[in-house]
């Protein structure tokens, strides 16, 4: 395979309603890396930050971090760099990229973390600085330059968090672990879409190590670094909501369309065979029939050791009379217009609940439920459906339990369902 | 224009979603604004919350990530594990074997893979991290030990490995230590492969 990347615009529909009024087209832009990952050909620069306010002492959840970091210790390559940071009330570096390069060192630094004397609070943003400055110490573009943030409180400064998150997104990601029900979910969820890392909500303590495992896989499988997709619409066409459609689903900003029509979107590192899209609800000025563009798009990205590459992709549709034509579906595209509905649909619950207005939040997250079971997702219906049941029995949703139910159901249904194979196939097929 | 059967609002054509409820639209159908109750039965959704509840609609492909109507292990050698790793084969060679591994404790006892030439991935199947493994252990971890991509086993002409690719928990074989990442070593029939918690039994059988 020559091309790295394969880059696509497909179209809800190849056919647009020719009509008197403006017509909605879902347009979605997905970019995947070929080849195998997980060869951990990129080497790591890694900082980890973890929480040690007292409430970290609660369910063991200071266990499950050493678990994890041990784990972490032990499958680091020989290129690769770590360094250990705890916060509280001020933050301390317990272990340095130099001294972790002996994994006995990381280990027994994790172990004595709870003999800090570094108070009892929760400083995040300290904790961030200073990872950031050990990562600095061996920053290069030709590594992957990440930060884990675990916590379980509400923090500080919470803008502090996020303006070191801006300020770095260029050269490091980072990714958020939230654990138990009192941090802020949408501060971290913030830090870690700005920044194209992973936010990840964690109910139970024992999944730490299991999260650890997942980010070192993933960052493991990264092919293709800095993906950037530009478009340029035609004249008329207008974007009516922008999403980020994998690998997590969040809202875009109203992009600002100056005069040349252009946007872009900064998708980060791809992973081996998981796709990194956007998806653009378009809206469409009336036309003649006929085949008109659309739109122009272009992938921009890296691939380590072989610089910087470039796939292009414009998009046609046809107007027609015709609404037989009209109604036929792109079956992969709407799978992804559904998930995000769903993401959607649960967003505006919670604004509703939140505004006191239980039984529209209970009708949308019901039309979400039925979403979730079309798609077969029996995850995100479960999570829903729990979510609907404490939204019944509680009203607000102020104990923990209920809580719960609300995190678990919004990190369920901001993670893209991938189309397994035989899926993927069927509905290739039939475009 | 459609007009939304359940609430009424007037969405642009195209759209597939309400904007007033966010109740699905009839899609693309403008003209029959009043269809909708069909497809969507909004009023009854309490009675339908259970996770165990199929979908009522004809069932979709990617339903097979309900962990219940899983397809079975792939028949063909040509598919491609996710990740894009190549079967070992050159197609038409088959070998003169066939190997299955067996659940033997710590799931679903009995329950049987059969392996195919080439990669077979062994770990848990998880549509957000695109892992489609082809031994499918989701149902046989209770504990929730095995990786999502935990071992490969892979079959080429009589030789058979097995390979942790980074897990957790581990891979062991014959209760010898536990495997370091990425060091693939041959297995035979009758050993045994802990993977995790579940333990499984390697059988090769020559075909007849």
């Amino acid at each position: 395979m020559a091309e790295p990347v394969s880059f696509e615009a497909l179209a809800s529909s190849d056919h647009v309603l020719s009509s008197a009024e403006n017509f909605v087209l879902y347009v979605l832009l997905e970019a995947i890396a070929r080849g195998k990952g997980g060869g951990g050909r990129v080497p790591l620069n890694l900082a980890v930050v973890i929480d040690r306010s007292g409430s970290m002492y609660d369910e063991r959840r200071l266990e499950f971090v050493v678990e994890a970091v041990k784990f972490l210790a032990d499958n680091l390559n020989a290129g690769d760099t770590v360094s250990i940071v705890a916060f509280a009330d001020k933050a301390k570096v317990i272990c340095t990229p130099d001294q972790a390069r002996d994994k006995a060192a990381v280990k027994r630094a994790i172990d004595d973390i709870d003999l800090l004397e570094i108070g009892g609070g929760t400083q995040m943003a300290l904790g961030m600085r200073a990872a950031i400055d050990e990562v600095k110490k061996n920053l290069s573009a030709d590594r992957l330059n990440r930060v884990l943030v675990l916590t379980d409180g509400q923090t500080y400064e919470e803008t502090a968090c996020i303006d070191l998150a801006a300020q770095n997104r260029e050269q490091i990601s980072f990714s958020t672990m939230g654990v138990g029900v009192e941090f802020n979910e949408k501060l971290l969820q913030r830090i870690a879409q700005d920044s194209n890392g992973k936010y990840h909500f964690i109910g139970n303590p024992a999944e730490i190590p299991g999260i650890f495992e997942d980010e070192l896989q993933g960052l493991r499988a990264v092919s293709v670094r800095n993906g950037r997709i530009d478009v340029t619409l035609s004249q008329g066409v207008q974007v009516r909501e922008a999403f980020r459609a994998s690998p997590e689903i969040y809202v875009l900003g109203q992009p600002l369309v100056g005069e040349d029509r252009k946007i872009s979107y900064e998708i980060g590192d791809l992973q081996a065979g998981v796709p990194g899209s956007v998806l653009l609800t378009l809206v469409l000025p009336p036309r003649q029939p006929g085949t008109v563009r659309i739109l122009q798009s272009g992938f921009h990205y890296d691939v380590p050791g072989a610089g910087e590459s470039q796939a292009t992709c414009d998009l046609t549709v046809e107007y027609t009379l015709d609404r037989t034509l009209t109604s036929k579906r792109n079956g992969r595209v709407m799978n992804l217009v559904d998930q995000v509905s769903i993401a959607k649909l649960q967003a505006k619950a919670e604004e509703e609940l939140k505004a006191g207005h239980v039984d529209r939040a209970t009708r949308l997250l019901g039309n979400a439920l039925q979403g979730t079971q079309r798609l077969g997702n029996a995850k995100a219906t479960q999570a829903l459906a729990g979510l609907m049941d404490q939204i019944k029995k509680t009203q607000t949703l102020q104990t923990k339990a209920a809580k719960t139910t609300l995190l678990q159901a919004q990190a369920v249904v901001r993670k893209t369902q991938m189309l397994d194979p035989e899926a993927l196939k069927e509905f290739q097929k039939s475009e | 224009m459609i007009k939304c059967g359940e609430c009424g609002y007037e969405n642009m054509d195209g759209l597939d979603y309400c904007d007033g409820c966010g109740g699905k639209l009839a899609a693309g159908d403008a003209s029959a604004a009043g269809g909708t109750k069909a497809e969507a039965p909004a009023a009854t959704p309490a009675a339908e919350t259970k996770p165990e509840t199929p979908a009522a609609e004809a069932p979709k492909p990617s339903e097979a990530a309900t962990g219940e109507i899983k397809p079975e292990v792939p028949a063909s050698a040509e598919t491609a594990w996710a990740q894009g790793a190549s079967s070992g084969q050159p197609a038409g060679a088959t070998a003169a074997f066939k190997a299955k591994l067996s659940v033997v404790r710590g799931g679903r006892k009995g329950q049987e893979f059969p392996l195919e030439d080439g990669n077979n991935l062994v770990g848990r199947w998880d549509p957000e991290t695109g892992s489609f493994p082809e031994v499918d252990l989701d149902a046989d971890d209770p504990e929730a030990k095995i990786s999502r991509k935990h071992a490969l086993i892979r079959i080429e002409g009589s030789k058979i490995t097995v390979e942790d690719i980074g897990s957790l928990n581990g891979t062991y074989v014959n209760r010898q230590p536990r495997l370091s990442p990425g060091n693939p070593v041959e297995v035979k029939s009758g050993d045994e492969i802990i993977i995790g918690k579940t333990f499984l039994k390697l059988t090769v059988e020559p075909i007849a």
